[in-house]
């Protein structure tokens, strides 16, 4: 018996040797990169660690990062960046995120490590914190695209126009516009994105960030939309009595539930330079007949955003409505103009609208019209693209320039 | 997070398709492409790839180029997750009540829309139905129209069906003896009177093939289309209106258009490619064309001079249409409801043109500038200052939108602040009136609603109507004087949704579409007919207890104006403090013919009336001592010299 056993014992030991021994080399194989000194320098390390990442072999990258680690100048900025850039890789975002934004602001690697710090935040639906991201990484650079563009996804989501409209403009400067870009740089001064799509992200966002105020006010807005009154008084409900966003929406609820004079007690009781506020005073004492208060709310409205149709629009009404003829005329022919571009924009709105040849220059005529110096460039740079040696355009664009150069000195 | 939304994109059908726009934005704005930034390129002076977003335009682009739409109020837009606190929770009892008759009256008629899986864009939107007396007995007969399958065969094709009014709630079937039994794809009525010979003369609004129907007299009727030079072509027209636009006293007729569509050429797939289920397309898929304004003659022949009459715009797609005097200078103006285009408003400047006022005149688009879809309309004074507001209906996720007169200087949105936002917002909204149907001297609101696509999960294709009754803010009359020059007093009115208990008919789900408006059984309120989509259609007969409220009716007749009097304004006298003012107006609601005669409430107030009437022609005649709760047919007065400069304020 004992003789059987030693035999196979004898048998097995035979048979794994070999495997044992394959093992270990193999084992010797796979950290014989770490366990050897490098004979390259950091920059080929770090173009290796590049490719390692980009082509997804996230070990190989992680050997490269250790050997780059050993051979780099303990103040090479790259250090920090790609271990940032290795913690992403492999799902580690809080680490991720911490690296990055130990990144220095005076280093040049800043701005990137900011807009990918916002990324990632995005990603998680940490919106405010993505946001702040942003701005610090287009304070940084501002040539920083990319960093434009999350802000406008963010923006845009929430429908914080004049946001959309001051960073669209910024983004037209430092990257070129394609026809489909300035269509909804125009279309978003006055949109509604589908409510129920909006409440499925925002309800993400302030799932992983109740403080998000902003993506509370579009949650709340796109529930008033679907009638889900209830579920809208609960949004903003952690928004204090004072906050004029949410002191608006509150208003509204009311009305919706006809209750017009809870509504007017909301209103009276919030004192903001706030323009969606101001404009729901406006409106409100327009419906009861005030015209003197609606005038004024309109008038505070129109200082508060004076590119703001809704608030010229109100005055051209309301200044003819109590005999101020003249001054109604001008905010009339601004308003009607307006409303001009407004049909321009539904045009440009039809399938394949990008193909009627001179659709970019009636809007960029229209939205020079009414002053909106920056779409009216960026549609005279569609005509510039579509053509180069397009004179008109090319002096447009020169003429746009000086005009905003006087204006913004 | 943009993999996830396009994975979204090929796993889910269009219903979820709704943020189209936003995703070009997030492929504008490249974030969330699951861009491990980790993937970004460094090197020694770090180059930063943007991560090339226009590869990810992909989906959103090719979403785009099928037509599909994007925002709200676009045909992909729906009410998925709407609210159940809407309209009926939390409702005191409503004033009006509406008992369904169409069994008993002996109406079979059932519309066919000629719907199918392939969702031809025209099946999309219904037919009206005209109320007007075609036999001139005094009782309205009831005229149907329907679609039918595409591509048009006129042999198997439904015919429209005319019924006449028997006058004992019954009504008879004579549609082929009326010679009313059209065959086609009917989408809108017109009414009126074109050749001055004292009868209701139709139009029929199709689907490339407009007919020109002459009554004799006895409702019976003559193909007189070739004949009068209608023009035929490949319109896809939806409605209209008639009106008298150079003042001459006859009839001219103003026709909205929707587009062009070819089944050859239009037929685009849009939905969910992947299961093969069709969804509308979007309107913006259709090409607009321009609309037509049919100048009469005088000798039985019309000719189109849309475009030299001012009002030839082609950028809309037409629907529901309100002939009247909107800015109150005493001539007859046209507002036009288009969908997902600024609706129209053309202001008669009284030399045979128009002033194309819509961008000017602030009731082209919603409060926020965009333009919804508008689909049914009317025009009526809603807050009695004497001058006419406007209301349009529109798609899901619109409101039906309310626009203030502002003292004849433009109008406002007001829709949120007289309560007719929040009931109206998860309905696709169709026919409407601005009708009072309680006489208590203010119009109330009756709005038929009803998706488009009956294959879509989550979103209710079969909508409840709502009717919203006007009433005074904070529950007393206020008064305002408003300032300045025309200004006049109005009053604080706001719309309350009273369709708790109204009757069963409004405690179910129906595919509204077109609507009428009239007193069918002579009984002194208003009744409504409501042609739906697919099934046989309602006829409600208003049993509202009107308690002491009193009503008038009215039967102009013009003589020097043209003979059906649309356009002739109404003023009535109650007492020194109180005054109402309504219009003899044409087309209104969508694609149908209301009731010509003038039935006003008057509330509890005094039991004679004094009327003063403001002819189209610019004769003015006073009329005392009216008794109340009857009708007064009313000539024009001949020899009365004509007042001129009627009007309250000139338009800008």
């Amino acid at each position: 018996m004992d003789l059987v056993r030693q035999k196979k014992i004898r048998l097995i030991l035979f048979a794994a040797g070999p495997l044992l021994m394959a093992m270990a080399i193999g084992w010797l194989v796979w950290i014989w990169p770490e366990l050897t000194a490098p004979n390259k320098t950091a920059d080929e390390l770090a173009a290796e660690f590049d490719i390692a990442l980009s082509t997804k072999q996230f070990r190989q990258a992680g050997i490269v990062f250790r050997q780059f680690e050993k051979v780099a100048d303990p103040g090479d900025e790259r250090r920090t960046m790609n271990e940032a850039r290795l913690n992403l890789a492999l799902k580690r975002d809080d680490r991720a995120v911490e690296l990055l934004n130990s990144i220095a602001e005076t280093s040049k690697m800043a701005p990137l490590a900011r807009r990918i710090s916002g990324q990632i935040h995005v990603r998680a639906g940490r919106i405010k914190a993505a946001e702040k991201d942003f701005l610090s990484a287009i304070r940084l650079d501002p040539t920083e695209v990319i960093a434009h563009r999350e802000l406008i996804y963010i923006y845009g989501l929430q429908l914080r126009r004049r946001d959309l409209r001051e960073t669209f403009e910024k983004l037209s400067r430092i990257s070129p516009m394609r026809f489909q870009n300035v269509f909804h740089w125009c279309l978003t001064r006055g949109n509604d994105w589908e409510p129920q799509e909006i409440i499925d992200d925002m309800t993400k966002f302030l799932a992983a960030d109740p403080t998000d105020k902003w993506s509370r006010i579009a949650l709340a807005r796109s529930l008033r939309r679907l009638v889900r009154l209830d579920e809208a008084d609960k949004a903003v409900e952690p928004l204090p009595a004072d906050d004029p966003d949410a002191a608006s929406i509150r208003a509204q609820l009311a009305l919706d539930r006809n209750d017009a004079d809870k509504a007017r007690q909301i209103l009276k009781s919030v004192h903001s330079d706030n323009f969606d506020l101001s404009m729901m005073k406006a409106q409100m004492a327009l419906s009861e007949g005030s015209l003197d208060e609606a005038e004024k709310q309109f008038r505070t409205a129109a200082k508060i955003d004076p590119d703001n149709r809704d608030a010229i629009v109100g005055l051209a009404r309301v200044l003819g409505a109590v005999g101020k003829k003249d001054e109604a005329r001008l905010y009339q022919e601004r308003s009607t103009n307006l409303d001009k571009l407004a049909t321009l924009v539904q045009e440009a709105a039809r399938p394949n609208a990008e193909k009627v040849a001179d659709l970019p220059r009636r809007l960029a005529l229209a939205c020079e019209t009414v002053g909106h110096l920056p779409e009216a460039r960026a549609w005279w740079g569609v005509m510039a693209d579509l053509n180069p040696l397009d004179s008109e355009a090319q002096q447009a664009i020169f003429r746009i320039d000086q005009l905003l150069r006087v204006k913004k000195p | 997070m943009i993999h996830q939304l396009f994975s979204r994109f090929t796993a889910l059908p269009a219903s979820v398709y709704t943020l189209t726009f936003l995703l070009i934005i997030l492929s504008l704005t490249g974030c969330g492409k699951e861009s491990p930034p980790a993937n970004v390129n460094t090197t020694a002076s770090p180059i930063v790839k943007s991560g090339t977003p226009e590869k990810e335009n992909g989906p959103a682009e090719k979403k785009r180029n099928s037509g599909e739409g994007r925002m709200v109020g676009d045909r992909l837009s729906g009410v998925k997750s709407a609210s159940t606190q809407t309209p009926v929770a939390n409702q005191e009892p409503s004033p009006f009540k509406f008992t369904d008759i169409t069994k008993d009256t002996g109406i079979d008629f059932i519309h066919i829309s000629g719907m199918t899986e392939k969702k031809y864009f025209p099946t999309a939107n219904g037919s009206g139905v005209a109320i007007f007396d075609a036999d001139n007995d005094g009782l309205l007969d009831l005229y149907f129209l329907t679609n039918c399958p595409l591509p048009v065969n006129k042999d198997t094709a439904p015919s429209n069906k005319f019924y006449r009014n028997l006058g004992n709630g019954k009504f008879k079937d004579l549609t082929s003896e009326s010679g009313l039994g059209y065959r086609g794809f009917s989408h809108g009525a017109i009414a009126g009177d074109i050749d001055r010979d004292g009868d209701q003369d139709i139009f029929l609004a199709t689907f490339e093939d407009n007919r020109l129907l002459r009554n004799n007299g006895k409702g019976v009727f003559e193909d007189i289309t070739e004949k009068a030079g209608i023009k035929q072509g490949k319109y896809f027209s939806s409605g209209g209106a008639m009106l008298d636009y150079d003042n001459d006293g006859d009839l001219d007729i103003y026709v909205s258009n929707y587009g062009t569509w070819d089944i050859k050429t239009d037929d685009n797939f849009c939905g969910d490619v992947d299961n093969n289920l069709r969804y509308y397309c979007s309107p913006r898929s259709i090409k607009t064309v321009p609309h037509l304004l049919y100048r009469n003659n005088g000798n039985g022949t019309f000719t189109d001079v849309a475009r030299e009459a001012g009002v030839g715009r082609d950028d809309g797609h037409g629907f529901g249409v309100v002939t009247a005097d909107i800015n109150g200078d005493g001539r007859i103006d046209i507002y036009v409801a288009n969908d997902m285009n600024p609706n129209f408003l053309f202001l008669n400047k009284g030399d045979g043109t128009f002033e194309d006022a819509t961008e000017f005149s602030g009731a082209a688009f919603d409060v926020k500038g965009q333009a919804q879809s508008g689909m049914g309309i009317d025009a009526e004074d809603f807050d009695g200052d004497g001058r006419f507001d406007l209301f349009v209906t529109n798609f899901a996720n619109e409101y039906n939108t309310l626009y203030q007169n502002m003292n004849n200087n433009g109008f406002y949105d007001v829709t949120t602040f007289v309560g007719l936002s929040a009931d109206s917002m998860p309905m696709v909204g169709w026919g409407c009136g601005l009708v009072d149907f309680n006489s208590d001297g203010w119009p109330d609101v009756f709005v038929s609603n009803g998706h488009v696509d009956n294959n879509r999960a989550g979103i209710n294709y079969e909508q409840q109507p709502l009717i919203w009754v006007n009433v005074p803010v904070s529950g007393r009359e206020l008064v305002v004087k408003n300032s300045g020059a025309g200004a006049a007093e109005r009053r604080k009115r706001r719309f309350k949704i009273a369709t708790r208990d109204v009757g069963p008919y409004f405690e179910s789900g129906h595919v509204g579409r077109g609507v009428a408006f009239g007193d069918l059984d002579n009984d002194g309120d208003v009744d409504i007919v409501v042609n739906h989509k697919d099934a046989p259609p309602a006829i409600l007969r208003n049993d509202t207890p009107i308690g002491k409220n009193h009503w008038i009716r009215f039967s102009l007749k013009g003589g020097k104006s043209n003979p059906d009097a649309i356009g002739a304004r109404v003023e009535i006298q109650l007492d020194p403090e109180n005054q109402i003012t309504r219009q003899v107006k044409d087309g209104a609601s969508m694609l149908s013919v209301n009731d010509r005669r003038l039935l006003i409430g008057l509330g509890e107030k005094s039991p004679i009336v004094k009327a003063r009437i403001f002819w189209p022609s610019g004769i003015i005649s006073d009329h005392a001592g009216l008794e109340v709760d009857k009708m007064h047919e009313i000539r024009e007065p001949s020899g009365q010299a004509a007042v001129e400069n009627l009007k309250i304020e000139k338009p800008k």
